[in-house]
């Protein structure tokens, strides 16, 4: 287990660094550091004092050995606009972003787990059909679009909810239901098929010619069993969620790290990006990396086949 | 001493009858197909089939409401001239989204069919060769699963400046991982066939046997994540577009006319209802499709 966790660990370590030499390439060789903080209005002899001024005349790689020093404390530079350390920005923002992803992914699970097991238990009936039929129509509807369409349901016919900012829990109801919908079918087919593949199993029958309840059946020994592989494809989701809540957060007008990356990306504010782009990555390692673990944990093979 | 004739047996199916017939039978896919072709000659014949040109408008017929708002609201603009209503400039809304399939489908066509190429590439090599190869591979995939999508498309059009272009290619480049990790298993399961191993044996050379022997056999597969990634592709391209960094007004792409349309959503929903359905339709449309041929080729696999 050690040496399957440390294997691990070294894959991901390398994934950060690949990632980190990728976005510092993205923003120093396809932008220009000196004329994004120098600003529109600057001047040509301006743009040249700040690239002096800043080191961004130096050879690239002594660049990036500097900049990913600092980051490795921390310290990923001063935003070009707001003048203040990167680093306070993004935590100020990321509250937001993370409560939003929560209570995506804590939708996404109420909607898809009691869904998959009655769909697995009622194989091919009536309520079968329909959590397909919602997974088909679930999986096409663009998540802006369905943000928008929640708006004007819930927002401006009904009036039921708030559709803009971030203040209260109810202003997050509709944005974590228009993040959350897109990971509910992969997740109700995952435990579809689990408890699918568990109630179908050995252990089932015995525990059934044992004469347990079904419903101690269905939930202490098919739903374990089947809830391993979703808890792992649950932690890879929500780290999509983190990366693709800017666009919810843009219809939402919320201010959290996706709606701060859109308006740095809009106004070339270099660092922020970079800051943002290697946090989420970083987080997405991060979870993997956990349900890699927890796999190997509860299922020795994977320890074998995976390293 | 006669022999007795053999009764003629009633001619079997060919394999292609048989295919067509469950092709017929699968709603999904016939559906799919349906809403994929009528989107494709949509888009092919847009300029003959368009009321208005999709460009001009006009300050007189702004803000036009669709055709069923004389119907049920008695509304006195609304009209047949402009059976979908007219924007907040006085564009037709009906010629803006049949122009507006053009981009979708130029840009779902273009992205998948680059991100195929690096895809299926990478996936043939790690499931053929395994090993240190197969080892590269899956750190190439891992690592492009870490990047951001969305951020990372955003952040590079907003450097690169947004053309057509830069966006199949930022796509292109940023969705070959599903390919790259189906074929790698679809290639491992064609590899230890007997056949070739036979083509191994009399001496075929690697590239002989990775594109006659090995890819027609994960040919069904690739189709099905070709028309993932498609849908995939268009739901970007409408996301970066609505965030205002993917095609450049005034070109109608649907998702540029939501983003247009957001500011009218206190008083027109018509304006946020209709390019949302047509991204929605073809989306549906080619996920269908995509499921039908993964049943229809396989029908093992239904589930």
């Amino acid at each position: 287990m050690l040496r399957f966790a440390i294997g691990r660990l070294g894959i991901a370590a390398l994934v950060v660094l690949v990632v980190s030499v990728i976005v510092f390439g993205l923003t120093h060789v396809a932008a220009d550091p000196a004329r994004a903080m120098a600003g529109e209005n600057a001047t040509a002899a301006d743009v040249e004092a700040i690239r002096k001024a800043e080191g961004f005349d130096r050879p690239l790689p002594i660049q990036y050995a500097e900049w990913i020093g600092r980051a490795a404390s921390g310290d990923f530079g001063r935003s070009y606009l707001m003048k203040e350390p990167v680093i306070g920005i993004v935590a100020h923002r990321l509250p937001v972003t993370l409560t939003l992803g929560v209570m995506a992914l804590a939708f996404a699970l109420c909607v898809a787990l009691p869904l998959g097991v009655l769909a697995a238990v009622r194989q091919n009936s009536l309520l079968d059909r329909f959590a397909l039929a919602v997974a088909v129509l679930g999986q096409a509807l663009p998540n802006f679009w369905f943000a928008l369409v929640l708006i004007v349901v819930f927002g401006v016919w009904l009036q039921w909810l708030p559709t803009s900012g971030a203040d209260s829990w109810e202003h997050m109801i509709l944005p974590a239901v228009a993040l959350g919908y897109y990971a509910t079918p992969a997740l109700m087919r995952l435990t579809r098929t689990g408890m699918l593949e568990a109630l179908g199993s050995d252990y089932i029958r015995t525990a059934r010619a044992k004469g347990l309840l079904p419903p101690s059946v269905l939930f202490k020994h098919a739903l374990r069993n089947a809830v391993i592989p979703v808890v792992s494809l649950a932690a890879v989701q929500f780290g999509f969620m983190l990366g693709g809540s800017i666009v919810i957060e843009a219809v939402f007008s919320m201010h959290g790290v996706g709606y701060l990356a859109w308006e740095s990306i809009q106004r070339s504010d270099l660092p922020v990006i970079q800051a943002i782009v290697l946090m989420i990555a970083l987080f997405y390692v991060v979870l993997t990396f956990l349900a890699d673990l927890l796999n190997g944990w509860l299922d020795p093979r994977l320890r074998v086949a995976g390293a | 001493m006669t022999i007795a004739p053999i009764a003629a047996e009633p001619a079997a199916p060919s394999p292609r009858t048989l295919m067509w017939r469950r092709v017929r039978a699968h709603k999904g896919l016939m559906f799919g197909i349906v809403v994929l072709v009528a989107m494709l000659l949509m888009a092919l014949a847009a300029p003959l089939i368009v009321p208005h040109d999709p460009y001009t408008g006009a300050l007189a017929r702004r803000r036009i409401p669709p055709v069923w708002h004389a119907w049920f609201y008695d509304h006195p603009r609304a009209g047949w001239t402009y059976p979908l209503g007219t924007d907040r400039l006085g564009r037709d809304y009906l010629s803006r989204l049949i122009y507006g399939s053009q981009i979708s489908l130029l840009i779902g066509f273009s992205a998948m069919f680059v991100s195929g190429i690096i895809g299926s590439t990478l996936g043939l090599l790690a499931g053929y060769f395994g090993g240190k190869v197969d080892m590269v591979v899956s750190f190439f995939v891992t690592t492009r699963l870490s990047l951001p999508v969305v951020l990372v498309a955003l952040a590079v059009v907003a450097v690169a400046g947004s053309s057509l272009i830069v966006l199949i290619l930022v796509l292109g480049l940023l969705l070959w991982d599903r390919f790259a990790v189906v074929m790698r298993a679809a290639t491992q399961q064609a590899r230890s066939l007997d056949y070739v191993a036979a083509g191994e044996a009399i001496g075929c050379s690697t590239s002989y046997l990775l594109l006659r022997e090995v890819l027609p056999n994960v040919l069904n597969p690739l189709i099905v994540v070709a028309t993932i990634e498609m849908a995939n592709a268009i739901l970007l391209e409408a996301a970066l577009s609505f965030l205002g960094l993917g095609v450049r007004p005034p070109q109608p792409s649907w998702g540029l006319m939501l983003a247009e349309a957001k500011e009218e959503i206190f008083f027109n929903t018509w304006m946020i209802g209709l390019p949302g359905i047509a991204l929605f339709l073809l989306v549906l449309g080619i996920n269908l499709l995509g499921d039908g041929v993964r049943d229809v080729t396989a029908p093992e696999n239904r589930n």
